[in-house]
């Protein structure tokens, strides 16, 4: 049907992080941003001239009039809607804008009107092409309600016109990436972490376990309360201070750090830009043990403190909390050791399982033939298995409990890139194979048999 | 229309326009207690303690499905579907096998396909068929 030489299909995948989109065969994908959209709530002004671009291009969407490239990050459904604001590479703080994910609590996407915001961002801003002409491949978490999967279907081809659409669960495209047909992927993602068990290409449906207690998300809400609580103080996000270079005096060369005051900053951007300045901490401070942490082990009391810089100039001292917080992981249970005060980041975090017991209640649920298959291929990734030292701790959690003569292995890229974007890279590599061509769900099939049919065609 | 001609019809999997997919390797279409009404000719055959599992899983997958679903002794890994994902069980055997069972009103459409379909492609198919027996009556 559509020769995969010629014309190239874009595939995109809307994670509760971050969206990752780009063309089909590349082995990166060419547009990553944060998944987060902002809506407009007061009355939005800007020049008469942008808003008549807007109300054009909404008539006619692919009609690929020259817009510069500031306009692109604002979306406009009608010239009575509000304005949606992908968070892009822009650090453009705007009053009365509320941020917002277009996943729901449960990691299930609900917000299409925000989904078309970042659609119109990847098709137009980034990715500049003319929707009519590119097949699409999105990837989507498991449990996607079906109502949900036919809202986006019949988004992408009433408004985007898109000659194809096909939607590849977010487990089997991991496996893919790792050339594995078979798997049990581990994906430690924004939200939540999910295991799910992947036979022959198909996803095993009733094994998937998410948790919400485990996510990138709440270990960085974790790591800002208790930076917060340290320095008694909130961190500061970058568009609140400025520093001044000083000049002249006992101070030459330095900097001063001057308070600005928005009033108008909604709330929701100022976590966006803290959660920003934590998920840093994260990533640079805090690192797994090598083995399973013993707080009464006098050893680990005794490591030496490191220093994390804020960007407005505080610096924090953390001590054996850096290796609590990874920990959350391998024994949720520990979160208690912070002394957080007030509610707890997820609710019932104590007492959720821990990563390797996840793992093994989601063989559980597979079929009996093929749990062999499955513990010999764990595939991990998602970003928030950057850690050092994750695979080694899950590979030897999980071989103290599986069964006698069953081989454990744990596969996981040592390539930064190739980790978090596992699962778009496994979309481009189905897009791109040969016998893939006649998977996808073609707009002639969606015009005869209506939205209903992709559950027929991507089960 | 006999039951062989339809089985005929079903055998050959086309896509909706037209273009012809392939051959399913084996089907039938029998009643929900295992009785045949009609049957391909490779078709293993099934037991009536098969279809009393089938209906069960249909009913509960989540207590089933670590069994895998039996078709004349064959057992096939169970991957997904159940009464509220469409009345559609699929399952695998290998890297090459695939089973598709839609559930009707009074009957079962079963279809096994080897190397030459998706599962996916099958499962459409077999829905489809289904879905005009039950448009049928049965």
């Amino acid at each position: 049907m559509y020769g995969g030489d010629e014309v190239s299909a874009i595939v995109m995948d809307v994670g509760t992080h971050s969206v990752k989109a780009g063309y089909a065969g590349q082995d990166t994908p060419s547009a990553v941003f944060s998944s987060s959209v902002g809506r407009g709530t007061g009355q939005l002004g800007g020049p008469s001239k942008d808003s008549d671009a807007e109300m054009k291009d909404a008539d006619d969407p692919h009609d690929m009039k020259p817009k510069s490239i500031q306009n692109t990050n604002i979306f406009r459904k009608s010239p009575q809607d509000k304005d949606f604001f992908v968070v892009d590479s822009d650090n453009i703080r705007r009053d009365d804008v509320e941020y917002c994910s277009p996943f729901n609590a449960d990691g299930v996407l609900d917000d299409l009107d925000a989904y078309e915001a970042i659609c119109d961002h990847v098709f137009r801003g980034r990715l500049c092409v003319q929707t009519a002409e590119h097949p699409i491949l999105l990837s989507e978490p498991v449990l996607t309600p079906e109502a949900n999967r036919e809202k986006i279907v019949e988004l992408l081809f009433e408004k985007y016109k898109l000659p194809a659409v096909f939607l590849g669960k977010n487990p089997v495209l991991s496996c893919f990436a790792s050339g594995k047909a078979t798997g049990l992927s581990v994906d430690v993602g924004g939200r939540a972490a999910t295991t799910c068990a992947v036979h022959e290409g198909y996803a095993l449906v009733k094994s998937v376990i998410q948790s919400k207690a485990l996510g990138g998300d709440c270990l960085t809400e974790t790591t800002l309360r208790y930076m917060e609580e340290k320095m008694k103080n909130e961190v500061k996000p970058r568009y609140a201070f400025k520093k001044k270079l000083q000049t002249g005096g006992k101070n030459d060369g330095e900097f001063k750090i001057e308070n600005l005051s928005f009033p108008k900053t909604s709330k929701s951007y100022n976590l966006l830009k803290r959660h920003q300045i934590a998920e840093d901490a994260k990533a640079s401070v805090m690192r797994l043990s090598d083995v399973r942490l013993d707080l009464k082990n006098s050893e680990i009391n005794q490591m030496p403190t490191v220093q994390y810089e804020l960007p407005d100039g505080n610096t924090i001292e953390v001590g054996v909390e850096r290796f609590i917080v990874p920990e959350i992981m391998f024994n949720p249970a520990i979160v208690d050791e912070l002394k957080l005060k007030g509610p707890p980041v997820v609710d019932d975090m104590q007492n959720a399982m821990s990563l390797p017991a996840q793992v093994l209640a989601s063989i559980q649920n597979a079929d009996v033939d093929a749990r062999k298959d499955l513990f010999g291929n764990v595939i991990l990734t998602g970003g928030g298995t950057m850690f050092v030292n994750c695979k080694e701790r899950l590979e030897s959690a999980i071989f103290d409990h599986a069964p006698q003569n069953v081989k454990t292995k744990v596969t996981a890229s040592q390539n930064a890139v190739e980790r978090r974007f596992a699962t778009w890279i496994g979309g481009s590599i189905l897009a791109s194979l040969g016998s893939f061509q006649q998977m996808w769900m073609s707009k002639a099939e969606y015009d005869e048999y209506g939205v209903s049919h992709i559950h027929k065609k991507c089960p | 229309m006999s039951w062989q001609e339809m089985i005929e019809n079903l055998q050959t999997v086309a896509l909706p326009d037209g273009t012809q997919l392939g051959m399913l390797s084996a089907c039938a279409i029998c009643d929900l207690q295992g009785n045949l009404w009609g049957q391909s000719e490779g078709f293993p055959g099934i037991a009536t303690d098969e279809a009393q599992k089938l209906m069960e899983l249909f009913a509960d997958p989540f207590s089933h499905c670590a069994n895998g679903i039996y078709i004349g002794g064959t057992k096939y890994v169970y991957l997904n579907g159940s009464d509220e994902d469409g009345g559609v069980v699929r399952g695998k055997r290998g890297t090459e096998y695939g089973l598709v069972v839609k559930k009707c009103k009074t009957c079962f459409v079963i279809g096994i396909h080897g190397n030459n379909l998706e599962t996916r492609q099958c499962s459409a198919h077999v829905e489809g068929f289904g879905e005009y027996l039950v448009g049928q009556g049965m």
